[in-house]
């Protein structure tokens, strides 16, 4: 350990304090001392609420020395700090010719330059499109659904169950349309695992490799048009991967008001993987309601941070970041990111599935199942769809995936038009349960609840108005 | 705000200190005025809230425009390659948060700073480290630059 030993008037401030700190601060006193001279508010708060007394003996040793400089003190002693930092670095190492040769330091220049940056962020997107949309969530879920679901487990399932058990309710709670098995681990196994986990691994990699800085620099100016900066790139682009992570990620936001922005675009716009999985696998054999979906939802995505960040009091936000060189992500390092983020995310996912599984099921069995799908019927006509579609919006209220993978279910049944429709509401649909906790815990219950009664009633108006024009203009996709 | 009869300034939130010897009892939603006396009546919410939509691109030249900084050369006055030795930091107006984390990073003065892009951000080199910043943080770098010192990288970024 190095101990700085800096100005004498410093020096003898710090040993002015430190008879004053009582208790134990995790920090050596010494620590403690300079942070208070530096003015740091955490230390500061926690002084004054253990020991008004001391604080306020100590703050005139504070400002004592604060008069001996011209330049604020955190100035200062980062000044003395370098200058021994310097010396240390010229007596210790020696410094080579930094020069750019290597492949990484070119793709790492090129990426920040917008003439290629654009191209190679297309680029990524459409390797990340392939991989996980059509490998994980068309060839992988296809099967282990036709596959390894429908023609192994489930018939197996079903005979055994119905072998068993004699009570039909306790059949169907296990086996039925909506069971346990035959639906929930379904589901959560055979849709949402593939895509989930192809997302992961290709995110670990982009994030290891250090694109994603220079993305947030190169999209910083269009960024602050909706009222964050660059920074905000990394929970956005998560989003993709699992909002409800990527709500916690908001966390790295300075502002108050950036977090709350972009906790609402999370929810609204960003569909998350397994989700925009499903909804890609829905819509592939309609290219063009594909490209109208995604035209709506960034449209939309714009147009709400538009408005939002010139409603939304507060600061302007500023862009800062480092840019670390870009290098070949380490192997196992990405494994194990991946495998540590689908165990969470497994874990986290099973028991809500099966849990909603059970609730659809009591649901039924009492009636109040019906009598929601009855409340959602009228809304589910007024967009274009059949009434079978309140399901899928019933389960949205579980996981926004959950009910996008019971789209996939009618998915033969209906219009490219409806699916588009059907795959729009979903998308800007309420966040799932996790995300919604997530948010009640991150941004307190008033911002929540005003985030979701927007959202709610904006899904559908957006929903209708999109089934209006296209039906009024005669359009079929 | 401006008083509407007398036409001079004052902070509204202050103004519950001239409400001496009024027989109303408070949240009568008047301002009085500590010049003339005058009570105005303040600004609607909404009113208020429209006028923040219209007004916000005025209000954002405000906070980009620091006075001390515009006399000098800053980071952002640099053109890429352009290599310089930091002077000193901007700290008024807000920018002091910032500055202290521009200071972290070792900008402080003597310290060399070569600038490799401007567009679409800031992005310059310091010691071994590469920052991207938005044009209102480089503007806070005051800086001196090198004569003729151009290419020290190899390349300059177009």
């Amino acid at each position: 350990m190095i101990t700085v030993a800096y100005d004498p008037y410093i020096e003898r401030a710090i040993e002015r304090i430190i008879p004053h700190l009582k208790g134990s601060f995790h920090l050596s006193k010494r620590a403690i001392a300079l942070l208070l001279i530096a003015g740091d508010e955490e230390i500061t708060t926690i002084m004054r609420e253990r020991d008004r007394a001391a604080l306020d003996v100590i703050q005139e040793s504070v400002e004592a020395v604060a008069r001996m400089y011209a330049d604020p003190i955190p100035y200062v002693l980062a000044t003395q700090r370098q200058g021994i930092v310097d010396r240390i670095v010229a007596q210790s190492s020696v410094q080579r010719e930094r020069r750019l040769t290597g492949f990484g330091d070119r793709l790492g220049q090129a990426t920040l330059n917008p003439v290629f940056g654009v191209p190679v962020l297309i680029l990524t997107l459409l390797t990340l499109y392939l991989w996980v949309g059509v490998f994980g969530a068309q060839v992988v879920v296809d099967w282990l659904e036709r596959v390894v679901f429908e023609n192994g487990i489930n018939p197996w399932v079903v005979q055994t169950v119905a072998h068993f058990l004699p009570w039909p309710a306790i059949r169907d709670l296990l086996a039925g349309e909506y069971g346990v098995i035959t639906l929930g681990f379904r589901y959560a196994v055979a849709i949402i695992l593939p895509i989930v986990g192809t997302f992961f691994l290709a995110f670990a990699i982009i994030e290891d490799s250090g694109y994603l800085p220079r993305l947030a620099m190169l999209i910083d100016k269009l960024f602050k048009m909706i009222g964050l900066n660059g920074r905000a790139v990394i929970p956005m682009a998560l989003g993709f991967g699992c909002d409800t992570m990527a709500t916690i990620v908001t966390r790295t936001l300075e502002t108050r008001r950036e977090r709350v922005l972009a906790t609402l675009l999370l929810a609204l716009a960003i569909p998350c993987s397994a989700q925009l999985g499903v909804i890609l696998g829905v819509l592939v054999s309609h290219p063009l309601a594909l490209l109208s979906w995604a035209i709506v939802v960034v449209g939309v995505f714009v147009f709400v941070g538009l408005i939002s960040s010139r409603i939304l009091p507060g600061e302007r936000p500023s862009f800062f970041m480092e840019l670390p060189p870009m290098r070949p992500p380490r192997l196992s390092n990405v494994l194990l990111k991946t495998y540590a983020r689908m165990e969470w995310y497994f874990l986290e996912v099973m028991p809500v599935f099966l849990i909603a599984s059970v609730l659809i099921w009591l649901g039924r069995l009492t009636g109040v199942f019906e009598l929601l799908l009855a409340v959602l019927a009228p809304i589910v006509r007024a967009l274009g769809l059949p009434e079978e579609a309140a399901v899928a919006f019933l389960f949205g209220f579980f996981r926004r995936d959950y009910g996008a993978a019971g789209l996939y279910d009618l998915q033969g049944t209906l219009s490219g038009v409806q699916l588009l429709v059907a795959s729009v509401t979903l998308t800007l649909f309420v966040p799932c349960v996790a995300q919604f906790a997530v948010m009640l815990k991150e941004r307190g219950w008033k911002v929540t609840l005003g985030v979701v009664a927007f959202i709610l009633p904006f899904a559908f108006i957006v929903g209708w108005s999109l089934f209006r024009v296209l039906t009024a203009l005669g359009i079929t996709l | 705000m401006r008083c509407s009869f007398c036409g001079r300034e004052f902070d509204p939130d202050a103004a519950f200190l001239s409400c001496e010897g009024c027989p109303l009892t408070g949240h009568c939603g008047l301002l009085r005025c500590p010049h003339c006396g005058f009570d105005n009546v303040p600004e609607a919410q909404a009113i208020r809230l429209f006028r923040r939509i219209l007004a916000r691109k005025s209000g954002r030249d405000k906070v980009a425009s620091l006075p001390t900084a515009e006399a000098q050369i800053t980071l952002a006055d640099l053109s890429p390659g352009q290599s310089a030795q930091v002077i000193g930091l901007v700290s008024e107006n807000g920018g002091r948060s910032q500055a202290l984390k521009l200071v972290a990073i070792g900008l402080l003065p003597g310290a060399e700073v070569l600038l490799l892009r401007r567009f679409p951000s800031f992005v310059f080199q310091i010691g071994s480290s590469d920052f991207a910043v938005d044009s209102d943080v480089a503007k806070l770098v005051v800086v001196k630059p090198k004569e003729s010192d151009h290419g020290s990288r190899g390349h300059t970024g177009s």
